[in-house]
């Protein structure tokens, strides 16, 4: 572990020594852990009874709804709202001028305004209004008649970039109008050397997180306290984001998230609805909920910017990667809002070893909703490019694209030099590679994968690779109470949302207590009951919450064990906890003996088990997980349509703790990234700025008729030493590969390369059509 | 227009309020009589969310004006439970990790039970549950569940089969 930090305190550096934490004995689970326990939540979701916060109903509760911008970017002329008082149920409005300084903000501080009275894109909230019900909320806002002045706009992402407004993508803030740069080495030394120097410019397409349980909040006000119900990824951030906007302490806010439908990154904070929702239930004294519809999730938030990718390559005759230039465009909205979230580039530097980068980001301040997380920001669009690109070179030069990915590993992590977290000597993305070729039959596939030319339906395969940075960290805790009827009780930050989190944690409990998984109740993402947490994003909660539960549990262990020594009069390590008991084996003299952990727990003086875990620090190297993912498609040339014959997805994300629940995120992160590949394209008209198609009828998701009938889904269940329980992260790694996969296999079967999403057979036409003339 | 009287029999028991004719059957299920295992993912018919049982046949209630459910029976997803044991579809689905968040799965559960009970309604099950979304599990695992449920339903030697085939047949159509 670095054996310090250093961070700001008043403007003074100063450096924090890491605090030592108990080592723990190596882990070799074999109870729980591992195993494919069904979801401790599952009765509760097939039933119904869990109660999601779409779901929350309180006495007296108001509705909330916004009128949003019918124009791209104008000012507010006129606002007339004489009809209100003749609609029954109307209770309040709220205006720009009552949100004065009031502004959601991003990670590096821009500011997003509450309610404005010059909206820069379509479906910005002007104003806010509340009634009794939801239909006279809808009624409220269709009464009010807002006059415009139209400004100019454009929602074309290059057109920005040529006219000067933009500002640098990535990590760190910018100036205006200038590109963010990361360089690595010399390009220009790189290309010299190249034997061949490979170009293209690839296009990714707008995207939207779509979880089928919108942005929604209700809060209620009492005894000078909030309670908000938020369907959300990270209670603590969205009680310390309203605490920064009702400005009071982050104690006075309870933020509960217990079930939440799907997040996929657009869910991390509080959203304008939910700081209306808490305002007005103190302004109105009475409970106030906030739903989006489906039409407000594409405008707010936002969804996963499209990219524009110029992509130069050099290598050498064996394949060896030279030098890689790189410059990405993508659209931010115009108020530089998240222009973190669209830069394809940390890619190009992390995937391959290559001495000599250059990487260049704008982000384009379109007129057009901000851009925010979505799973795997920036890798997801990174990929689509380079993933391809690899797999051009490999073609040309003749070199099998498994091998010239294998030839092109990084054995440090490229970016930062440090060593990969062990243990040594095997890479994960070569296991992934490998495992997935065997599986696949790749060398026999590709040896008779022909195509008649006769036949309209071309048969082709292709694959692509990921990695992601997924170690997790602190901040992150847990505690784990057991009681004297032999269950427990274990109370962690992390939201579930949707992964199995609950479940994986009460594995990991059961395993070190030796209670069974269904004795153990999980409180989770509830500000007051569970302590804090960072978000589950970024591909970090299991990494991160995992080895705090692991500790809480072996606190608790230690105590169940201090007392079975004296009652079964044996050492503690010849002990064993399972199954809710502690045993002593039987040797000659005495038979086994088990007496149950509810026992020890009324012989604890507290008559009562308690344990509290901290995650460690990491040890300073570079975590990553991996994937690899092969396809075998059909490709008819006369209709473009693409049917998926095969898929094969391996991941390896350190210990499988649940192959259930790892199999599940793979298969559903590959869904996700199939729609990203053939169909999802959010679409702005250029001439009126407007949003073409925000519903799902017409931006279409994966439906149960896209699932590949063959679709494998592995692991490679390898636990790294960079955490006590060994996992790391696993959200956003299986989208990565899956577009360029998709779209290699269609250029292995059709000999066209397609590198524009969606991969539509409009597309898949279009290019043949190039391709023939 | 006002409220208007209506009367259902909901989950097997009659149901007797006074609601707008027009008012969608979701929002009275939800909103009046209380039962909000039923949800709204789009309010347009578009993601299945909301599927319930109209005198068995399975309809997207945010679809339904109330009125037309009067004197007709609906089944929700909490109308599944008979004498606290779980529907085989419940079952299914938690042996076989059909759900994942959960949002999705009341409508998923109700489409395939509805499919299930009639498999002849649909071509195959891809059909039957091509309406109902979900952006979590990738479907495989509901595929799964459904045909799991399917068998311990005991018309497994038609539909199993049936399924067994399309799943080549049908797949991968974009
Ligand atoms: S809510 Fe009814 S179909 Fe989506
Ligand atoms: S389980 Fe989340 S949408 Fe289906």
């Amino acid at each position: 572990m670095a054996d310090h930090t250093e961070v700001t305190v008043e403007g003074r550096k100063v450096r924090i020594r890491s605090s030592e934490s108990e080592p723990l004995p190596p882990y070799a689970p074999s109870v729980s852990v591992g195993h494919p326990v069904p979801r401790v939540d599952a009765v509760d979701k097939v039933t119904g009874r869990a109660v999601f916060s779409t779901d929350v109903r309180l006495p007296n509760m108001a509705h909330v709804r916004f009128v949003r911008s019918t124009r791209v970017h104008a000012r507010v002329k006129s606002i007339d709202t004489a009809a209100l008082s003749s609609i029954a149920g109307f209770l309040a409005l709220v205006d720009p001028l009552e949100m004065v300084g009031k502004s959601l903000k991003d990670f590096l501080g821009r500011e997003l305004p509450i309610l404005t009275d010059e909206p820069r894109y379509f479906g910005e909230e002007l104003l806010a209004v509340c009634a009794e019900t939801e239909s006279a909320a809808r009624q409220a806002v269709r009464a009010i008649r807002v006059e415009y002045e139209d400004m100019p706009f454009t929602v074309d992402p290059e057109e920005c970039v040529k006219a000067g407004r933009f500002v640098g993508g990535g990590w760190s803030r910018g100036k205006p109008g200038r590109p963010a740069v990361y360089e690595r080495g010399d390009v220009a030394k790189g290309f010299a050397s190249s034997d061949q120097i490979f170009e293209r410019t690839y296009r990714t397409a707008w995207n939207v997180h779509a979880s089928l349980e919108p942005h929604a909040a209700v809060a209620s006000f009492e005894n000078d306290r909030w309670t908000v119900w938020e369907s959300t990824q990270g209670v603590f951030s969205v009680r310390d984001d309203l605490a920064a906007l009702l400005a009071v302490p982050s104690r006075r806010i309870r933020v509960i998230g217990t079930y939440m439908g799907g997040g996929f990154g657009g869910k991390s904070g509080a959203g304008k609805y939910t700081f209306l929702a808490a305002y007005l239930s103190k302004k109105l004294a009475r409970p106030v909920r906030a739903v989006q519809d489906r039409s407000e999730e594409f405008f707010s938030p936002y969804g996963r910017p499209p990219s524009i990718q110029k992509l130069k390559v050099g290598v050498r005759k064996d394949g060896r990667i030279m030098a890689i230039e790189q410059m990405g465009v993508h659209a931010t909205g115009a108020y530089e809002f998240g222009a973190e979230w669209g830069s394809a580039e940390n890619m190009l530097t992390e995937m391959y070893a290559c001495d000599h980068v250059r990487t260049q980001s704008y982000a384009a301040l379109t007129n057009t909703p901000p851009s925010c997380a979505m799973r795997a920001p920036g890798h997801a669009q990174g990929a689509f490019a380079l993933e391809q690109m690899i797999d051009e070179i490999a073609h040309a030069l003749s070199i099998d694209p498994v091998e010239i990915r294998l030839k092109n590993l990084p054995s440090r992590d490229p970016e930062s030099g440090k060593t990969f977290a062990g243990p040594a000597g095997v890479h994960g993305m070569a296991e992934c590679l490998k495992k997935g070729a065997e599986l696949f039959a790749w060398r026999k596939k590709t040896s008779e994968t022909k195509n008649d030319p006769a036949t309209p339906v071309k048969r082709g395969i292709g694959v692509a690779a990921a990695s992601w940075s997924a170690g997790g960290g602190p901040p992150a805790s847990a505690t784990l109470r057991l009681f004297s009827d032999g269950t427990a009780e274990l109370a962690v930050g992390a939201a579930d949302i949707g992964t199995g989190t609950r479940t994986v944690l009460a594995q990991i409990a059961a395993e070190e207590t030796g209670l069974r998984v269904d004795d153990i109740r999980v409180i989770n993402a509830d500000t007051d009951q569970t302590s804090y947490t960072l978000p589950s994003y970024g591909s970090l909660t299991l990494a991160s919450a995992g080895p705090a539960v692991r500790r809480a549990s072996h606190a608790c262990r230690r105590q169940i064990l201090a007392l079975a020594e004296d009652v079964l009069q044996a050492p503690a390590k010849s002990l064993t906890l399972a199954d809710g008991k502690v045993t002593r084996p039987g040797s000659k003299k005495k038979p086994a003996e088990s007496v149950a952990i509810a026992e020890f727990v009324s012989l604890s003086p507290s008559h009562e088990i308690f344990g509290r875990g901290d995650r460690e620090g990491n040890p300073d190297v570079a975590i990553k997980a991996y994937a690899a993912q092969f396809a075998a498609v059909s490709v008819n040339v006369e209709t473009g349509v693409v049917a998926i014959d095969e898929w094969i997805a391996v991941n390896e994300s350190g210990r499988v703790v649940n192959p259930r629940t790892f199999e599940s995120q793979q298969i559903g992160g590959v869904t996700m990234g199939l729609g990203m590949a053939l169909t999802e394209d959010r679409v702005f008209d250029g001439g009126t700025g407007r949003p073409l198609n925000p519903n799902f009828a017409d931006y279409k998701l994966p439906t149960i008729q896209v699932q590949p009938s063959n679709f494998i889904a592995v692991a490679v269940d390898r636990p790294t030493d960079a955490n006590v329980i060994g996992a790391k992260g696993l959200g956003e790694p299986p989208i990565i590969p899956t577009a360029p996969a998709l779209a290699n296999a269609i250029h292995s079967a059709t000999g066209v390369r397609i590198d524009t999403l969606p991969l539509s057979p409009k597309g898949i036409l279009d290019a043949l059509n190039r391709a023939k003339s | 227009m006002d409220k208007a009287p209506v009367s259902f029999r909901i989950n097997g028991k009659t149901w007797s309020g006074s609601v707008h004719p027009l008012k969608r059957l979701l929002d009275t299920i939800r909103e009046d009589v209380g039962l909000t295992g039923t949800k709204e993912g789009c309010g347009e018919g578009e993601c299945g969310a909301c599927t319930v049982l109209l005198d068995g046949s399975p309809v997207m209630s945010c679809l339904v004006p109330t009125c037309q459910a009067e004197g007709k029976e609906v089944t929700t997803i909490e109308g599944l439970v008979r004498d606290g044991e779980l529907h085989p579809m419940q079952d299914c689905f938690i042996q076989e990790g059909g759900a994942q968040c959960g949002i999705c799965t009341p409508g998923m559960i109700m489409a395939a039970v509805a499919y299930a009970n009639d498999p002849d309604s649909a071509e195959d099950m891809r059909e039957a549950l091509a309406g109902n979304l979900c952006r979590c599990t990738g479907y495989t695992r509901i595929y799964e569940a459904v045909r799991c449920a399917m068998e311990k339903m005991g018309d497994s030697g038609r539909s199993g089969k049936k399924d067994e085939g399309s799943r080549k047949k049908k797949a991968g159509a974009t």
